[in-house]
């Protein structure tokens, strides 16, 4: 007895909606051809995203020019048989260069309430973003890849928009600033490698998780006691040399030391050097370390113990070559700390790994420490000196019978 | 005492909710667990939900599956790995039951599972020809040829 009904069309239509913005457009797009019914199901999917996907052939290889006059009549067609609002628009197609077409496309974006845009120039020239994007005022995402942003003068903010993530993206200071100032639910921000900013200013209140890269001079972030997430990469090293400005430096110590949500903290290319208040949330931490620095092993050794919560560690080695450091010094600085109980720490991780006394020490000390441990990853820097590592390794007593020691 | 443990108080029992399905059934599930479903959380919220929730369109067999599912999901600690295996597993299912899942969940608004249940369907449709998809779902071609051909030119690049 065969079943006459069609059972994806019994279901409702924003499930099906639903399950066509699972598909590839093209597949999406296909369904059309399935049944009466189904020609124009595809037509109120929320979703669109061009990427490499929608110029595949089968079998036969796209050539570069008429690459990329398809994918615009791809784009051009779509836009105009869609009905209803779009949520979401995506252009990320590694072969496609910029044109003026996207211009086009974000006016009639600008007219559907869209709520996500996500722009990924991969080849040519940045993108110079229309000023009609300043008009999507119900913009809750907004991604930009190797595009050219200029505030418009008279633009009101985007107030509904709560993630912003700008990469490779070119605009001036003023630019950013007003940016973001003119959000007042952003709540995501993610920066990195702004061509021509050298000094960033972060000063909003509501951010729950900030991600910053680049090679900046100066960095000021505001008070953020909602922040839950931090991830910093100062590719010029710059919080650690002396040189650049000690006023640099304090600013940021004195924001580590205030973030009382926090629970993920991320750092690459820097190192705390005082340690901060109490924090009750943090779960997860990532540091460059130089381990031959009672300093910093001192700091983090306290942000731990004023973790009760912090169940990740993970330390990646900032120091480059081989240091022969006053053994002296680092042997009673573990004897002080022996009888620390660090219970709640459940996974470790340490890269760039050397093999020399003070790593070997802090290794020890954490086997030792942590009744808990349930994981410990080592990765050494390079295979010299591997065999003697391993077996220092072996030797350590460890606190915690489920601690497995896996070896990179 | 074990400080890896959550923050709930052993003494304290876990609050338990019941719901009853279309066909008298009825299930208890946690009261965390039965969070996942914005329908319930608001029950939950508003306090309507101290005598069993009646779900009419909803059988045994499917909410019996659903409380499974949310039980699962909100178990503390689980490993993202295992959790996808199992969640895997959850929808190698018949097409009948996979709609079922996709329609309570859609009514409870539980959207981990809307969506799992979804991209599944969707798995099934990708890359296949029309003919394939005909089969799979049942569904019938009422198109003369010349429409056929028409639709064909309308999405062309759909169809290289």
């Amino acid at each position: 007895m065969t079943n006459e009904v069609d059972e994806i069309c019994q279901l409702p239509g924003n499930i099906t909606d639903q399950i066509l913005s699972c598909l590839p457009i093209k597949d999406a797009v296909r369904t059309s051809i399935l049944s009466r019914k189904w020609r124009y199901k595809w037509c109120s999917i929320p979703q669109l995203v061009f990427d490499d996907q929608c110029t595949k052939a089968r079998g036969v290889p796209s050539f570069q020019p008429s690459l990329q006059e398809n994918l615009v009549n791809i784009i051009y067609r779509v836009l105009l048989l869609h009905t209803g609002p779009i949520q979401k628009f995506k252009l990320s197609h590694k072969d496609f260069c910029a044109t003026s077409d996207i211009d086009d496309w974000i006016l009639h974006l600008s007219r559907v309430s869209i709520k996500e845009i996500v722009l990924d120039i991969w080849k040519g020239q940045n993108y110079k973003i229309p000023s009609s994007l300043f008009n999507c005022q119900y913009l809750i995402h907004l991604e930009l890849y190797k595009c050219l942003v200029k505030i418009p003068s008279m633009f009101e903010g985007f107030h509904n928009l709560e993630s912003l993530d700008l990469q490779h993206v070119q605009l001036s200071l003023d630019g950013l600033k007003a940016l973001i100032s003119h959000c007042p639910l952003l709540k995501r921000l993610k920066l990195r490698n702004l061509e021509g900013i050298k000094q960033i200013n972060v000063d909003t209140g509501n951010l729950e998780w900030l991600d910053v890269e680049g090679a900046f001079q100066d960095v000021t972030f505001g008070f953020m006691n909602r922040l839950k997430s931090i991830r910093v990469d100062f590719s010029d090293d710059i919080a650690n040399e002396c040189g650049l400005g000690n006023a640099n430096s304090s600013n940021l110590h004195k924001f580590f030391r205030n973030l009382p949500q926090i629970q993920s903290v991320e750092l690459e290319n820097y190192s705390l050097k005082t340690p901060p208040n109490e924090l009750c949330h943090l779960k997860y931490l990532f540091t460059c370390i130089d381990f031959s620095r009672v300093e910093e092993i001192l700091t983090v050794m306290c942000l731990i113990r004023s973790s009760p919560q912090l169940k990740h560690v993970d330390f990646q080695n900032r120091a480059k070559d081989q240091q022969t450091t006053r053994i002296g010094t680092m042997a009673d600085f573990w004897e002080d700390h022996l009888a620390c109980c660090l219970e709640q720490i459940q996974v470790v991780s340490m890269g760039g790994i050397l093999g020399n006394e003070p790593e070997l020490e802090l290794m020890k000390f954490l086997l030792t420490s942590s009744p808990n441990l349930q994981k410990m990853t080592i990765q050494p820097n390079s295979t010299s000196g591997e065999g003697k590592l391993l077996r220092e390794l072996l030797r350590f007593r460890r606190a915690s019978a489920q601690a497995e020691v896996i070896f990179l | 005492m074990s400080s890896s443990s959550s923050s709930s108080s052993p003494s304290c029992p876990k609050k338990m909710i019941t719901l009853k399905s279309s066909d008298g059934e009825t299930f208890e599930i946690e009261e965390i667990a039965a969070l996942q479903s914005k329908t319930l959380e608001s029950m939950i919220d508003e306090n309507c939900a101290s005598t069993p929730v009646p779900l009419p369109n909803i059988t045994g067999k499917i909410l019996a599956k659903v409380v499974e599912y949310c039980t699962k999901h909100a178990e503390v600690g689980a490993d993202a790995e295992s959790l996808r295996a199992w969640d895997a597993e959850f929808v190698s299912v018949d097409h009948p039951t996979l709609f079922d899942y996709i329609l309570a969940a859609n009514f409870l608004e539980i959207p981990t599972l809307l969506n799992l249940a979804c991209q599944s369907v969707a798995d099934m449709v990708k890359g296949k020809t029309p003919d394939e998809i005909h089969k799979i779902f049942n569904i019938k071609s009422t198109f003369t040829p010349e429409e056929e051909e028409e639709l064909r030119r309308e999405n062309q690049w759909a169809f290289d």
